[in-house]
């Protein structure tokens, strides 16, 4: 099956269903897909948008590395899942995919507006081919 | 134009609207239901809702390296 997801802007991001896989409840969160990472993460700040507390005591944390050194990362319950981007409707969306993986790093440093896809789900894939500009372009996902 | 393009817009949409702020949208109506920085608030709207989107707008000037 292939899923082929528009984006605008110079960066391939995409809209995901973000499970929160202790309760079911899911939400749409925007995932930039990062060939360098090796691990799904998201802003620490968003954790409590998918019900979690990132100082609760039951909480495991690791630290993670990138350009900007070293940084605390704390592990949620959360599952990925790619929205079928032609089948789906307000009322309905349909979920094509979901990850194997049930968890992801909510990383300190991590100031941005979306997260990053890694290949830690990536490798589930069976393909992912990005073409565009600068001014946006499209993905196409082989599951 | 399909749910997802239309998501993909008016979400392009609601960031030039607001630009400085973390936006929580109802992914049924398209309709910003809450803005702000302040993420405990802006969840608790976010539960409200059936389903929901919750974005910011990246920063221009930010060239990003991840």
């Amino acid at each position: 099956m292939e899923l082929i997801y528009p984006y605008s802007g110079k960066r391939p991001v995409i809209i995901a269903s973000i499970e929160d896989v202790l309760t079911g409840n899911s939400y749409l969160f925007q995932m930039l897909l990062d060939t360098g990472a090796e691990r799904t993460c998201f802003p620490a700040k968003y954790a409590a948008f998918f019900g979690h507390d990132n100082h609760h005591k039951d909480v495991k944390a690791h630290n993670m590395h990138g350009l900007g050194g070293s940084c605390k990362c704390y592990i949620h319950s959360v599952r990925l899942g790619l929205i079928d981007p032609v089948k789906s409707t307000a009322a309905n969306r349909v979920i094509a995919w979901k990850s194997k993986l049930e968890r992801a790093s909510f990383a300190n440093k991590l100031d941005c507006g979306f997260g990053l896809l890694g290949t830690d789900i990536m490798y589930e894939w069976s393909s992912v081919v990005f073409s565009g500009k600068s001014s946006g372009g499209q993905i196409k996902i082989s599951i | 134009m399909t749910y997802y393009e239309k998501l993909v817009r008016r979400m392009d949409k609601s960031m030039k609207t607001h630009p400085n702020s973390t936006i929580v949208m109802d992914a049924n109506t398209f309709e910003v239901v809450a803005t702000g920085t302040d993420t405990n608030r802006l969840s608790k709207r976010s539960k409200k809702l059936s389903g929901s989107v919750v974005f910011q707008r990246p920063n221009p000037n930010h060239i990003m390296v991840l």
